[in-house]
């Protein structure tokens, strides 16, 4: 079986060169498209991991969509996706990501439960995606399963198990194991960890990461949860209705964030401890005011103008990228003005 | 608020224990210990938090607190009273005064019901043995959680998620309970949403006079509610953590 694009080319171009994404629904009401992406771009390198952070309805999900193939055929998507150096052609019809998906792009969503047939031993359903990529006998195919259930530190009795009879957990890593099987140079992750309990959570994230370190693996984890992608990320994109508002290596983006959007997200995280008999309102979370703005009437410049809380006049015009450290910043503001101090 | 006398239990347990039975090819016919002779207390207006990993009991304790379920042995107790568990129409009784919300609303309602339909059915199960009748306010139940009276013609499955949890926490303040007991809810949700339905708890708890379980795996968030967190492992209660006094330690 041909493979579209050879996992070994040039060890020194990126895995992942996105640029110019675009994605947009065509709306039955409103008159103008609902633009869930816009002009996204990015790069992986081999063993890196990216996370991109961002609330339910900022567009990541399209985003991992797009860059999968995956979207559904309503949605109307343009990129410059280059997958290992290969460009992927703007035609490029389902048989063509069909042969990339589950065998050069790994995916893992995040409901375990729905992404398993439940009538299908977990074993077979991981030795499928084996069969439709390689030109292995069933027996080969079923030794590897083994071998990918014991690096992935499960039992060699849950082959023959029902998705039913595993615990979240467990199922979350049969589906991992389907995304390893063929080697994958990208991994894509959506929520994989959102239904889990913590501690189960970090079980995950730390294999993941080590495999990832292991066999030079690049990562694109999409989370809501800053604490996931501390965990797993060298990098964060944050994401907020349709744009990027800045990247920036994990820790320094987490520990100082240039952009008011993200200051106010992690602001939200609960931090204070509770005191007896004090009044409740003391307990309070911060929130940050108003709503994100619905994706058909966008506002012309910075997505979060109507939120901020240091907002200035050119912040109607479309924010270009500011050079921070080591990361960049989508604020006209970032690098003028302490911010939060206020205006 | 303040605590002093107030510090009576609404709901209390003692020594319950409560078994599953889960057949399977895998595990065998295994017995799973819930809850292993658990003992605790919820004190009036009080917020408490359960803190625990899955399968800790935190779920099956909420459920035999909102005498949903009858543990094995032990006794559920409700204002110092043992709960009749044989007494049917006493348990109806007493169940619209514990309200449970659970952490995936998307689940909890049916998709087809409009708003007001999710609504109603609790306060016509209600208000069939109620008397005198007592007509809801529904403008005044929204808004105090928050919620656009657009919605009461919507049905379900065209909310978002957080109406949809404002929603079922509305319907379970339908019955006027004495006290709240949320699963989970803030679970899996956006950071500036959790944010938002916390504060919309707390509001919640100091106006209505609420008394508040918490169940939660995020402690930091059941460190900045509760007045009280528990700790619970396989069926019992491992460890307790009150929270500084205000008058006497600790600043904000």
């Amino acid at each position: 079986m041909t493979k579209p694009i050879d996992s070994n080319p040039d060890p020194k171009s990126p895995v992942l060169r996105l640029d110019r994404l675009e994605v947009r629904y065509p709306s039955r009401t409103a008159e103008s498209d609902a633009v869930v992406v816009d002009g996204l771009g990015c790069e992986i390198a081999r063993g890196q991991a990216v996370g991109v952070l961002g609330e339910s309805g900022s567009g990541k999900t399209s985003l991992a969509l797009a860059v999968t193939g995956l979207l559904p055929s309503e949605a109307r998507c343009s990129m410059e996706l280059e997958i290992l150096g290969r460009p992927v052609p703007a035609a490029a019809d389902e048989r063509f990501w069909r042969r990339l998906r589950g065998d050069t792009i790994g995916m893992v969503f995040q409901q375990p439960s729905l992404a398993l047939h439940p009538m299908r031993r977990v074993g077979l359903q991981v030795a499928d995606v084996l069969l439709s990529h390689r030109p292995w006998s069933a027996r080969s195919c079923r030794r590897k399963v083994m071998e990918l259930l014991d690096e992935l530190d499960l039992e060699s009795d849950i082959f023959q198990a029902f998705p039913h009879q595993l615990s979240g957990g467990q199922r979350q890593r049969i589906v991992l194991a389907q995304a390893l099987a063929c080697e994958p140079s990208l991994l894509v992750a959506d929520e994989p960890t959102t239904a889990l309990d913590r501690k189960t959570e970090i079980q995950v994230l730390e294999l993941v990461r080590r495999l990832s370190r292991e066999r030079q693996m690049a990562l694109l984890w999409i989370s809501h949860d800053p604490g996931v992608l501390a965990e797993i990320t060298d990098r964060i994109y944050v994401m907020y209705a349709g744009r990027w508002m800045e990247e920036g290596p994990t820790e320094s983006l987490l520990a100082e964030p240039n952009h008011p959007y993200t200051k106010l997200l992690l602001d939200c995280l609960p931090r204070r401890k509770a005191l007896r008999s004090e009044p409740l309102d003391r307990r309070r979370l911060t929130v940050i005011p108003g709503m994100a703005p619905p994706a058909s009437e966008l506002p012309s410049g910075c997505r979060f103008v109507d939120r901020c809380p240091v907002v200035t006049e050119s912040c109607g015009e479309k924010p270009s990228p500011v050079p921070m450290g080591q990361g960049r910043t989508w604020c006209v503001r970032a690098g003028s003005t302490r911010l939060g101090s206020g205006p | 608020m303040s605590g002093g006398p107030a510090d009576r239990a609404v709901l209390s347990a003692a020594n319950i224990s409560m078994r599953y039975r889960r057949g399977g090819k895998l595990s065998g016919s295994e017995q799973i210990q819930a809850l292993d002779g658990m003992s605790l207390e919820v004190r009036s207006g009080e917020i408490l938090a359960l803190v625990g990993p899955s399968g800790s009991g935190k779920s099956t304790l909420a459920r035999c607190l909102a005498f949903l379920e009858r543990p094995d042995s032990g006794e559920v107790g409700f204002q110092g009273e043992a709960v009749p568990w044989e007494d049917v129409l006493a348990m109806r009784g007493l169940r619209r005064r514990v309200q449970l919300v659970f952490q995936d609303p998307a689940r909890a309602v049916s998709p087809r019901f409009t708003t007001e339909q999710v609504l109603r059915e609790p306060q016509q199960a209600w208000q069939q043995r109620a008397s005198p009748q007592r007509a809801l306010d529904w403008a005044q139940l929204l808004a105090e959680v928050e919620l656009d009276p657009k919605v009461l013609p919507m049905r379900a499955r065209s909310l978002s998620g957080g109406q949809l949890q404002r929603l079922v926490l509305a319907r379970a303040l339908v019955t006027e309970p004495d006290a709240l007991l949320l699963d989970e809810t803030f679970s899996g949700l956006d950071l500036s949403l959790q944010a938002k339905l916390a504060n919309l708890v707390l509001g919640l708890v100091e106006s209505r006079g609420l008394t508040c379980v918490l169940i939660t795996h995020n402690s930091a968030l059941a460190e900045q509610l509760a007045d009280r967190s528990l700790v619970l492992s396989q069926g019992r209660v491992v460890d307790e953590r009150s929270a500084p006094d205000a008058s006497t330690g600790g600043t904000s």
